[in-house]
């Protein structure tokens, strides 16, 4: 028990030191044989992806494989229950899925999950000449989706709001599709249909979250 | 230590709406952001009062000319905020101001505390306000500096809205035009 536990924190701690440039997609690899898009497809089928996460964490599981010193050595990948873990976190959500995607290959691997980066980026895509990305109307509109859910006091209004959120995310996902199967990649509207994605997934959060007469808290 | 805080609070504010919060928060409980805010002794009461009771919830007419409208957003966390003030047009004092957040805990928390520090503020000096005050304030631990950051980005650009309505709407120059 203890000793598969230091195995675990070793391991994460390989994992932060050779943080950069981590291609979770190598870890499932039925789902993505290519290292992941663009080579393979966007769009991934939840469930033959869950089947290989479980297949994957049937094998590797601490409780099984303690012991092994080597466990996490083989094919130069680290396959510690823990990072298949947050391996499976980040492309089972297309929204991760597409950050990762960018941090991987984006020519200056931006990260933008955090603030400050997509913070610049928007600023940059508002005022380049094509125009990427229409940010107030984005606001606007993502103000308007949570208003109507929180005017919402039956599930009947609810599913309005979740259809066309559904919608949203739908368009967001295949329009990323398409991008990354286009060349060359155009990488700045790639970062303006993740950053739309971001904000149509909190809202999803807010509807999944909806109970009657609650107040709407959003918690991430 | 969250048994504590809960305690803590419900002696300070008995009131119905609190109850409700922490009936609705504190189930999932890992999840939570109020156990974030609630796990060091010094915050947890103004946030919580914050949050629970924010102050000037609403909304203004948007095209009223003696109102700017600021909505931001936080990217990463896709979190919005919607923050109106109200100028006296020959003073350039905020008179009066609403916000409209959808977010967080401490987002809520920091628009809700930001629109009590810019009443009765000018719009130079509301425009001082940095996120880092705000912050200090309710004590906001690292990982909730962005929510703090949206408060002070929506004055900015609600300073902002109202400054360049001005400036299109009257050639006479007032106070608060001058940009």
């Amino acid at each position: 028990m203890f000793s598969s536990q230091r195995h675990i924190s070793r391991a994460a701690r390989r994992w932060a030191s050779t943080g950069t440039g981590k291609n979770y997609f190598q870890l499932f690899p039925k789902s993505f044989p290519n290292q992941g898009p663009p080579k393979d497809l966007f769009l991934v089928n939840a469930r033959t992806l869950r089947k290989e996460f479980r297949a994957l964490q049937s094998q590797n599981h601490p409780d099984i494989i303690m012991g092994s010193l080597s466990f996490s050595e083989n094919k130069g990948i680290d396959e510690t229950s823990s990072s298949i873990n947050r391996a499976y976190s980040v492309v089972k959500n297309p929204y991760m899925r597409a950050a990762h995607i960018i941090e991987l290959l984006h020519p200056e691997h931006f990260d933008i999950t955090t603030d400050e980066t997509s913070k610049q980026l928007i600023s940059k895509l508002k005022s380049n000449s094509a125009q990427s990305l229409n940010y107030e109307e984005l606001l606007m509109t993502v103000l308007e989706a949570h208003e109507a859910l929180e005017m919402a006091n039956r599930e009947l209004d609810l599913d309005v709001v979740q259809t066309e959120n559904d919608e949203r995310i739908d368009e967001c996902e295949k329009e990323i599709a398409k991008l990354l199967g286009s060349q060359p990649i155009d990488w700045d509207k790639i970062i303006a249909e993740a950053i739309k994605l971001k904000y149509w997934a909190n809202i999803a959060n807010g509807i999944k979250e909806w109970e009657q007469g609650k107040p709407v808290l959003l918690t991430h | 230590m969250f048994r504590q805080a809960l305690r803590h609070a419900a002696v300070a504010r008995p009131t119905g709406a609190l109850n409700a919060i922490f009936r609705t928060s504190v189930v999932p409980a890992s999840r939570s952001p109020l156990l974030a805010l609630a796990q060091k002794r010094t915050y947890h009461e103004k946030v919580l009062d914050h949050y629970a009771n924010p102050r000037n919830v609403g909304t203004m007419n948007k095209n009223d000319s003696d109102v700017g409208t600021g909505l931001v957003g936080a990217p990463a966390c896709g979190d919005v905020m919607r923050l109106q003030i109200k100028v006296d047009e020959e003073t350039g004092v905020i008179q009066d101001v609403k916000f409209k957040t959808f977010g967080c805990g401490s987002a809520i928390a920091s628009s809700s505390y930001v629109t009590e520090l810019v009443k009765g503020k000018t719009l130079e000096e509301a425009l001082e306000i940095k996120n880092t005050a705000i912050a200090k304030e309710l004590s906001l631990p690292p990982v909730k500096l962005h929510c703090s950051m949206l408060a002070e980005d929506a004055i900015k650009s609600a300073v902002k809205d109202y400054k360049s309505k001005r400036a299109g709407a009257m050639k006479q120059p007032t106070l608060g035009a001058i940009a």
